[in-house]
């Protein structure tokens, strides 16, 4: 085979795996999420179809699929079945630059990030993340009708803010790495200090990921940020005239960016795959790796979770006003501190 | 080979963002040919760049995006000011200052 | 294979331009411009400007055009509702430019030798931030203060109340 067919062939069937993976995931985070919820209000949750509950999403597809697709009259209609692609797309997309283990070796050599601009990693994430205000702002506005717009219009406007502390934190993180390589930046958390502290860099830069941990809660629109489609005040914000495909459409990218952010603190912040003790090297370890990832990226989806059934939701004003005046200033203390402590070189 | 059918295409946009800022009459659609001509401006600034090997022309990039930025964000606050006071939107009907 | 890739995006773009020229309604337009901008972002990383691909994205598609796009939205705008053509003259005038560019362009294009690349070069995002802080450091604080001059403005232009 060609080389260039052979890295085809690769590239595709990476796309698929992880694609297959990030729904997978998707589906069993909705479970996740009501059994959870239901362990927090001490309830049980699902338990009906399937054992614990589990074929709830399977049995959630089907309603989905076969409830009656609704478009508006007063809706402009090309625009409103493009919003939820807008929504979705660049969620998974986000998943092209992530790398989620060590190289393993099949006959060929394979890595883990797939295809792309993995040398400007940084970037193409915050692209995406500028990119998925779309899906939003359109769907609010080509509902025609109130509450999707007024919905519509604040969630963009806190996408917006936020994503501004959410790049000061992302550049610390890069400056304290010199690259906008996921990769390199990965790999300078190899290691331990003392042996046992680990080189995450959640722990020189606390104050980032707390800022990058709730600007990852706002652009995902989760508690305690998630008045532009909370149930109690707005209808459903945006996508209240959406129904069946669509909403599950909105729904997974929802899902889907949750994962995504996930995945992006525990590699920017937790080592990604890297642990305080040694690993076997080659395939078993390429395993390990991506065991240790995942663990990690499924610790802060389970904190996501966790966060939404425990605290309140903010208020449009008072959220605006956290992001501006409280996020912000952290997040260029945080880069600033990190400037001045991280000389090229010394960690 | 890429670099003739880049220069075309800019030429092409810059050709396009020229007509619509001629003959459209609302000013909304007018900023966008604007925005059209710059980005071909753009892209003609990369194609040079990559055919010299020069890092100038991205640089030069840098500065028009920012630049496209500030004066999209000033245009359409005078957009909206005008909206606000003369309820249309057609430049046709700016007519206070003429003759 | 990247010229194939190019030439695609590259005809794409033309169709998105076609579209902001085409369209009267200012939402389809604008949208049609996000396109042509995700078009060239591609078309800059393939010629090898892979910061500048990500910039145009995140500047010009995130924040520019999204600004646009509220612009459209909170004042409802229409397409151009009455009868709005332009003067015979100026369309004419149109004409003969837009004819005149095309001519010039290929002609400038096919009949001229273009310097080809010494070597197609990866510029590093490190290489242009050398730049940009040594010989670029003047244009650079100008443009700073011009985006501050420039959000102040905006800001100042759109308020409600005028004291």
């Amino acid at each position: 085979m060609s080389p260039l067919l052979l890295t085809l062939a690769i590239t595709v069937a990476k796309i698929a795996v992880v694609l297959g993976g990030v729904l997978g995931m998707v589906a069993l985070m909705s479970w996740v999420e009501r059994r959870g919820a239901g362990l927090i209000q001490d309830r049980p949750g699902p338990n009906r179809v399937g054992p614990f509950g589990l074929l709830q999403p399977v049995a959630d597809g089907l309603k989905f699929l076969f409830k009656e697709e609704v478009i508006p009259a007063k809706a402009d209609k090309w625009i409103y079945l493009l919003a939820p692609l807008l929504t979705f797309v660049p969620a998974v997309a986000t998943f092209a630059v992530l790398p989620m283990g060590t190289p393993f070796t099949v006959l060929g050599t394979v890595v883990e990030p797939l295809i792309g601009p993995s040398s400007i990693g940084v970037l193409y994430v915050l692209a995406l993340s500028g990119l998925s205000v779309y899906g939003i702002v359109l769907a609010g506005f080509a509902s025609g009708s109130k509450y999707p717009l007024i919905g519509g219009l604040r969630s963009t406007a806190q996408l917006v803010a936020y994503e501004i502390p959410m790049t000061l934190a992302l550049f610390s993180v890069v400056y304290a790495s010199q690259s906008l390589d996921f990769t390199v930046i990965v790999d300078h958390q190899a290691g331990a200090w003392f042996g046992f502290i680990p080189r995450w860099y959640v722990f020189p830069q606390i104050v980032g990921f707390f800022v990058f941990w709730v600007t990852a809660l706002a652009e995902c629109n989760r508690v305690p940020f998630d008045l532009p489609e909370a149930e109690a005040e707005l209808v459903a914000g945006f996508h209240t005239e959406y129904s069946a495909m669509k909403f599950a459409l909105f729904f997974l990218g929802e899902y889907a960016h949750m994962i995504a952010a996930s995945s992006l603190i525990t590699l920017l912040y937790f080592g990604g795959w890297h642990l305080p003790f040694a690993v076997p090297a080659g395939n078993l370890g390429a395993l390990v790796a991506f065991a240790a990832f995942a663990a990690k990226t499924g610790f802060f989806l389970w904190l996501f979770v966790w966060v939404r059934w425990t605290l309140p939701r903010y208020r449009y004003d008072q959220l605006m006003r956290l992001g501006w005046t409280v996020l912000l200033p952290l997040a260029f203390l945080n880069l600033v501190i990190t400037v001045l402590v991280c000389r090229p070189g010394v960690n | 080979m890429i670099l003739t059918a880049a220069l075309l295409l800019g030429m092409a946009l810059f050709a396009l963002g020229l007509v619509t800022v001629m003959l459209r009459r609302s000013a909304i659609l007018i900023f966008l040919g604007i925005e059209l001509m710059l980005n071909a401006a753009n892209l003609t600034f990369v194609a040079f760049s990559n055919a010299t090997g020069s890092l100038d022309g991205q640089i030069a990039v840098i500065f028009t995006i920012a630049i496209a930025a500030a004066e999209a964000g000033v245009g359409l606050a005078i957009f909206i000011v005008l909206f606000r006071r003369f309820k249309t939107q057609s430049v046709d009907d700016l007519r206070i200052l003429r003759w | 294979m990247t010229t194939a890739l190019f030439l695609a995006f590259a005809g794409l773009a033309l169709l998105f331009g076609l579209l902001v020229a085409a369209l009267k309604h200012p939402l389809y337009a604008a949208l049609s411009l996000v396109g042509v901008i995700g078009c060239l972002s591609v078309l800059f990383y393939l010629l090898g400007a892979t910061f500048l691909a990500m910039v145009q994205l995140i500047v010009y598609a995130g924040a520019t055009l999204v600004l646009f796009l509220f612009v459209i939205m909170l004042l409802d705008l229409r397409g151009e509702a009455r009868q709005a053509e332009a003067h015979p003259v100026q369309k004419g005038m149109a004409l003969v430019l837009f004819a005149a560019f095309l001519c010039a362009g290929v002609g400038t294009v096919l009949v001229q030798k273009l310097p080809l690349a010494t070597k197609l070069v990866k510029p590093g995002v490190a290489d242009l931030g050398r730049l940009l802080f040594t010989r670029y450091l003047l244009p650079f604080e100008a443009v700073t203060l011009l985006l501050l001059a420039a959000a102040v403005g905006a800001f100042l232009l759109a308020r409600k109340e005028w004291k």
